[in-house]
């Protein structure tokens, strides 16, 4: 979808950033919704159609998590989620599983924002076409004996955006990753380039969200995704 | 001597008189001596039941006894001659004296063979002043060697230590167990080292007073039987330190509780005026660049706004900073108490408001200025919030309210509807400013009421005890000549902190 034939929903308590941000998101001529609390924000969401929720975390009356919580317990397939957040009482892991797409950190510009939201309302098939020209921080090439002896421990789970990998290597938070695992049994391979948006350094897992797929595994990942439809972005394991 | 009592019984009232009269006083005096020898003997057997040796010393004290009764007799034989009384009595010292003589030959090589040591004085002295008690008891807990420091620690004199019970110095309750304990460990015979705490072990002094010990045991097989050495260590001090060292750990604990959660605050209500600020100054710089005339008003527009939203942020940091200081040297000012509560309020309003918090203020025009250490203040009022907080946000009972309200009412308290927990009575003078903070939670039970201001007192879980606590902001207030006290009402509940007027301060606090 492009964006200006998209609806946003904006919800932040500080009322001068509401209007900051509708402003930059109007001027790309996208439909802007704006609520001040989650409260107000379901509201929105019941009477209008809504492509992207834009939500602080921290927030009086009905704060962002409760909010996201309570559009996935709903029927209706809720909206790509962004949260734009200065501090929440929320792991980053967690609010990927929950099923949010992207987090912005305050203070942040209009080009990331607007990149955030193209990206967003993209299909996964367009998302994951092009190749970054920049090489990758960091590395790992992973082998695991089968795809679902792998999920079955929990070593390696897929969510809508990303994975979550079990790995030994030592990976670094909010940097890029080019990941490449092979499945044995399955004679299947994954070849991707991502972010790793969270790090367990406890657990040795990753959560890896993906910016691009090799065209040779682009196939069976997106059939397995589109079978198992998870909620979660980034899975937690 | 046989000859002499031959001629004094035969020819006695013949002879030399003089003579006679000395070997009558001697007998008499011999007698006489060997009734204490022998009650002194006797006295030992019974004070050191289950010693060894006692039979024979027992037989000793009779032997001596019957010595005694027969030079009594002797003397008595002057006037009545009663001879076959004298003999028996002669015979069984005889016998007595045998059996003596038995038991110490038998025991003579056992005797030998204490070490010889043990008779160094070295090696005592070594064990007198040990910084350790030192106890040594036999199979019955007879009490047979006890050092110098047993009797500092125990406040016993050795005499009563010596031949006493051990489970004299154990407290009341423990004794009969302990005397169980006594008995399997002389079965098992196993060392118990003194490191190996069998939980909290207590000892009880002369005084009744009892102290924290450590105890190791190690049982000794002599030539003279089964004995066992306690080795008591006084951990009093230790204990106390222990204590000291948690409380400490605590308290730092509560602190880093209080720097986590005020720099969440602090993130957040940082990093929006700094959304803001960066988002305006980006926006004008697009406009910059775009080199048409920049609209004027756009312009003013968003440069006040970036002004006002940086002195939001520094107002801010300004109350953290207030908060992290520690303040207790700042020197007493005029303070403006309706500025000290914005800010204050001002540090808090998000967190309450995300809670769906009420928070407000009702502060009356013309409050006089009040000396103080602004930040101590600053902190006690925070601190107060931080708990009405936890009150509402803990109990569902609540209503999500809290009220700051300034008052001015007389110092003392005249109509004696506080309920003053400490110190209320530390103001003295007739004008002080009230500032009650009252919130809508469950209310403070009675039971915890009095143990309110007391350190490290909390109603809250585990993890939950914040900042510096209601015994601090109690003597905060009183270092400034005021008082802290929970009102006692049917109402909402409600600290006040009562601040003397400007003026009255030093008398106050040097009451």
């Amino acid at each position: 979808m492009r964006p200006d034939q998209a609806s946003i929903l904006v919800v932040d308590d500080e009322l001068e950033l509401l209007e900051i941000f509708s402003a930059w998101l109007g001027r790309s001529g996208c439909r802007i919704f704006t609520a001040p609390n989650g409260a107000e924000a379901l509201k929105v969401l019941r009477t209008q159609k809504v492509d992207v929720l834009l939500s602080d975390i921290r927030m009086p009356v009905m704060d962002g998590v409760t909010l996201v919580r309570t559009l996935n317990q709903m029927e209706t397939p809720p909206p790509k989620i962004i949260f734009v957040t200065g501090y929440g009482n929320i792991s980053r892991r967690e609010i990927f599983a929950m099923g949010v797409e992207a987090l912005l950190e305050k203070p942040l510009s209009r080009p990331i924002l607007l990149h955030t939201i193209d990206r967003c309302l993209m299909d996964c098939e367009d998302k994951w076409l092009t190749p970054s020209p920049e090489p990758a921080a960091q590395r790992a090439t992973l082998e695991f004996e089968g795809l679902e002896q792998a999920t079955a421990s929990s070593a390696f789970t897929l969510g809508r955006g990303g994975c979550c990998v079990a790995c030994q290597l030592p990976l670094k938070e909010a940097v890029s990753i080019d990941l490449s695992i092979r499945f044995a049994h399955e004679g299947l391979s994954l070849e991707a380039q991502g972010t790793v948006v969270w790090v367990d350094a406890e657990q040795k897992k990753a959560g890896i969200a993906f910016d691009f797929l090799q065209p040779q595994c682009r196939p069976w990942i997106l059939a397995r995704i589109n079978s198992q439809n998870p909620r979660s972005f980034v899975p937690q394991c | 001597m046989i000859g002499l009592l031959g001629f004094a019984h035969g020819f006695g009232s013949m002879a030399d008189t003089k003579l006679l009269r000395l070997h009558l006083v001697s007998e008499a005096l011999i007698a006489l001596a060997c009734f204490p020898i022998s009650i002194a003997l006797l006295r030992i057997v019974r004070s050191r039941r289950g010693f060894r040796y006692n039979v024979a010393l027992f037989c000793l004290a009779a032997s001596i006894l019957a010595c005694g009764v027969t030079y009594g007799i002797e003397v008595l034989t002057q006037w009545r001659p009663v001879f076959w009384v004298s003999v028996a009595i002669e015979a069984a010292a005889a016998t007595a004296l045998i059996v003596v003589l038995v038991v110490l030959l038998r025991i003579t090589p056992n005797i030998l063979a204490v070490p010889h040591k043990l008779a160094d004085s070295r090696f005592r002295e070594l064990i007198e002043d040990a910084p350790d008690a030192i106890l040594q008891v036999d199979e019955r807990g007879t009490i047979v060697i006890a050092n110098r420091t047993a009797e500092r620690m125990f406040g016993y004199s050795r005499v009563e230590l010596l031949g006493n019970n051990v489970d004299h110095l154990v407290p009341l309750p423990s004794r009969a167990a302990h005397a169980q304990r006594r008995a399997s460990f002389l079965r098992t015979g196993v060392p118990i080292a003194m490191e190996k705490r069998v939980g909290d072990l207590y000892a009880r002094r002369k005084d009744g007073t009892e102290f924290p010990a450590e105890i190791g045991l190690s049982p000794v097989k002599t030539e003279a039987g089964l004995f066992v050495t306690a080795v008591v260590r006084d951990v009093t001090e230790r204990k106390r330190l222990e204590q000291e060292l948690q409380q400490e750990r605590d308290l730092r604990g509560q602190r880093v509780e209080v720097l986590a959660r005020l720099a969440a605050d602090l993130a957040h209500e940082i990093k929006n005026p700094l959304a803001i600020i960066h988002a305006r100054a980006s926006d004008l710089a697009e406009l910059a660049a775009q080199a048409l005339p920049l609209p004027a008003l756009v312009v003013e527009q968003s440069c006040d706004s970036i002004l006002k939203t940086t002195e939001r942020a520094i107002r801010v940091i300004r109350g953290v900073q207030a908060l992290a200081h520690e303040g207790s040297h700042d020197p007493m000012q005029p303070v403006d108490i309706h500025g000290l509560i914005d800010q204050a309020v001002e540090l808090l309003q998000t967190r309450f408001a995300t809670h769906g918090i009420a928070l407000e203020t009702v502060v009356p025009a013309g409050l006089p200025m009040v000396q103080c250490r602004e930040v101590q203040i600053e902190q006690v009022l925070v601190n107060l919030l931080n708990n009405a907080f936890d009150a509402i946000d803990g109990d569902a009972r609540s209503r999500p309210w809290v009220q700051v309200r300034v008052s001015i009412g007389p110092a003392s308290d005249a109509d004696g509807t506080a309920d003053a927990v400490h110190g209320a009575a530390a103001v003295h003078g007739t004008a002080a400013v009230y500032i009650d903070v009252l919130d809508g939670g469950p209310g403070v039970s009675p039971e915890d009421r009095g143990h309110l201001m007391e350190t490290f007192f909390t109603t809250k879980p585990k993890g939950a005890g914040m900042g510096i606590g209601l015994s601090v902001s109690l003597s905060i207030a009183q270092e400034h000549g005021g008082s802290l006290e929970l009102l006692d009402s049917d109402g909402p509940t409600c600290f006040r902190l009562t601040l003397p007027e400007l003026g009255r301060q030093a008398e106050g606090a040097s009451a």
